[in-house]
């Protein structure tokens, strides 16, 4: 509508602004593929905007080293784990606070809704403690117990505001017709609610595939436990050279899972994005 | 009625138990340990010492700078960012109806889904001093190389730089969401009224979003109060104490010097922050519309 009132001038003006705010988003992408493609040697004489003979040895060297695909397979499982648990202890809770009126029901709501806002730092010396005391310290299992600290809260927020959206007259038909509440949920409500089943999950693994402060704190010590970002972070490189080069393949490997899962749920994922802050 | 509340409570109770034992309880705890003087190298040091940790932090040179960078970091970021977010997503709201243009918005939010660590990476690559390709392209261009993240007078301004490029895309989302939300009959109306675009963006876009835009502050500013992984791996802090935050301090001072009773102390304050900013810009929200929960 508002198109119509520019004119070609206006039209090209605009659509380089359009390829500029492409630019400037995907440039430190590009940049980072562009080096992983070239040898830490060859980093460490110039910059150069693409590489003067491309190679695989990066990649080759990260699907060859054990260390760094242990790693992945660690932040995937951690981020799985996570979001199972996320899922059915978060819809569980959203049931009772979206279909079930009782008093204190607010403030359930409004401590969970604290809660995804959390600066995660004011609880680590007591949760190290918890850790420690738990004897998982230096394991994977110490973060998939305390992802959901993080997860949890904006699960249960998403879901309950489904739950309320859902008519009354659905649950009340499965009970007349003699289902136990908790049949009433499993197979009538929870189907119901699987679009945002898929938005939260989804929120939930990228947070805990991209989360780094409790994996620095907990998976530093023990080589074998740590994901991802703690490895990136911490990359020794191979043999006595400078590790950027590889560092570099490194970033764009962690990169492609996340980049694969917006691409795929993009609609999705922009839902739960806005939804977390727009219902708050 | 009774069995209701049975079933509520079975509901709900896996959730309030994981949160009261995973985030209450060490809450509660770390609140205890910042009134101690715990330090996990000194096993026998240990007592009660009641608010000492929090006087001696609110003098201590190094936590003053951390807490004036964390408040600069955040006021220029969420500022740069309102900018940036808003002339992107009316860009993309009159965009909406070309085809294609989905795919150049998800390309856009790319930067908030990417590993914070991964992005201070990226840029690292950017900003190194002599073999970044920031300082390359200056050079082509005949100006002289910037030290971005290596010197104390610009690496602030680089890691702010850095938070922009992540976290434009919420604050973008957020208004995106509220701008599409605005009926189509008010534009009409105004175009009639023959109002120019900055009539439009006063009087009708910016009332519309103003809640929104409320909300994604508040989130903004927590995050930049939690700031850590970006500094981590970018300047830890340094050059001397350019860009040191308060995370980084909190975080220093429990599991760099094991000094647990004084490093959760600053972490208690950083939360206090925290809420005190939440509760001020909240009183924004309801103060005028009234009808926003």
């Amino acid at each position: 509508m508002r198109k119509q009132a520019l004119g070609l001038i206006g039209r090209v003006f605009f659509w380089l602004l359009v390829l500029a705010v492409a630019f400037y988003t995907i440039a430190p992408f590009i940049y980072a593929f562009s080096i992983s493609f070239r040898t830490n040697s060859q980093v460490l004489v110039e910059a150069r905007y693409l590489p003067e003979d491309p190679s695989l040895i990066n990649y080759q060297n990260l699907f060859e080293d054990a260390d760094f695909m242990r790693t992945m397979f660690n932040s995937a499982l951690v981020a799985s784990v996570t979001v199972l648990f996320s899922l059915v202890v978060g819809s569980f809770a959203a049931y009772a606070l979206g279909r079930v009126r009782f008093k204190g029901r607010m403030m359930v709501l409004y401590t969970v809704l604290a809660m995804t806002m959390f600066p995660q730092i004011s609880i680590l010396s007591g949760l190290f403690s918890i850790v420690n005391d738990l004897d998982i310290y230096g394991s994977t299992v110490a973060l998939m117990f305390t992802y959901p600290i993080f997860t949890l809260p904006f699960t249960v927020w998403v879901l309950t505001s489904f739950f309320q959206g859902l008519p009354a007259e659905i649950e009340q038909a499965a009970l007349v017709d003699g289902a136990t509440p908790f049949q009433t949920f499993w197979r009538i409500l929870v189907p119901l609610t699987a679009p945002a089943l898929v938005t939260t999950g989804l929120l939930a693994f990228i947070s805990a595939w991209n989360e780094y402060l409790f994996a620095l704190t907990f998976t530093l010590v023990s080589k074998t436990s740590q994901t991802v970002p703690v490895a990136i972070a911490n990359f020794g490189g191979y043999g006595f050279e400078v590790p950027v080069a590889d560092r570099a393949a490194a970033t764009v490997i962690v990169t492609v899972p996340v980049l694969v899962l917006v691409l795929i749920f993009q609609r999705r994922i922009i839902e739960g994005l806005t939804a977390g802050a727009v219902k708050g | 009625m009774a069995a209701n509340r049975r079933i509520r409570n079975l509901f709900l109770a896996p959730a309030i138990i994981y949160l009261l034992f995973m985030s209450i309880y060490p809450l509660i705890y770390s609140l205890y340990l910042s009134t101690t003087r715990k330090n996990l190298s000194r096993p026998y040091q240990k007592g009660f010492i009641g608010f000492d940790n929090y006087s001696n932090l609110i003098t201590n040179d190094l936590f003053r700078t951390a807490i004036e960078n964390t408040i600069v970091l955040a006021v220029a970021s969420i500022l740069i960012e309102l900018i940036i977010a808003f002339f992107i997503a009316r860009l993309f709201v009159a965009i909406s109806d070309v085809p294609g243009s989905s795919i150049i918005r998800t390309v856009f939010i790319l930067p908030m889904m990417l590993t914070p660590v991964v992005s201070g990476l990226l840029w690292s690559y950017i900003l190194s001093p002599s073999l970044g390709i920031a300082n390359h392209i200056l050079r082509e261009l005949g100006q002289a190389p910037y030290p971005w993240l290596a010197s104390s007078d610009t690496a602030l301004k680089s890691v702010i730089m850095i938070n922009v490029w992540q976290w434009s895309p919420f604050l973008m989302l957020l208004m995106l969401a509220g701008l599409m939300s605005i009926p189509r009959e008010q534009y009409e109306a105004a175009a009639m009224d023959g109002a120019n675009i900055l009539q439009v963006v006063r009087h009708i876009e910016m009332p519309f979003l103003r809640n929104v835009v409320l909300i994604g502050i508040i989130f903004r500013v927590i995050d930049n109060f939690r700031l850590f992984d970006i500094i981590y791996v970018t300047t830890r802090g340094g050059p001397g104490s350019a860009t040191e935050v308060v995370t980084m301090y909190a975080y220093r001072e429990m599991f760099g010097f094991f000094n647990v009773g004084y490093g959760s102390a600053a972490a208690v304050l950083i939360l206090i922050m925290a809420n005190i900013v939440t509760l001020v810009l909240n009183r924004f929200i309801r103060g005028e519309e009234g009808n926003v929960r």
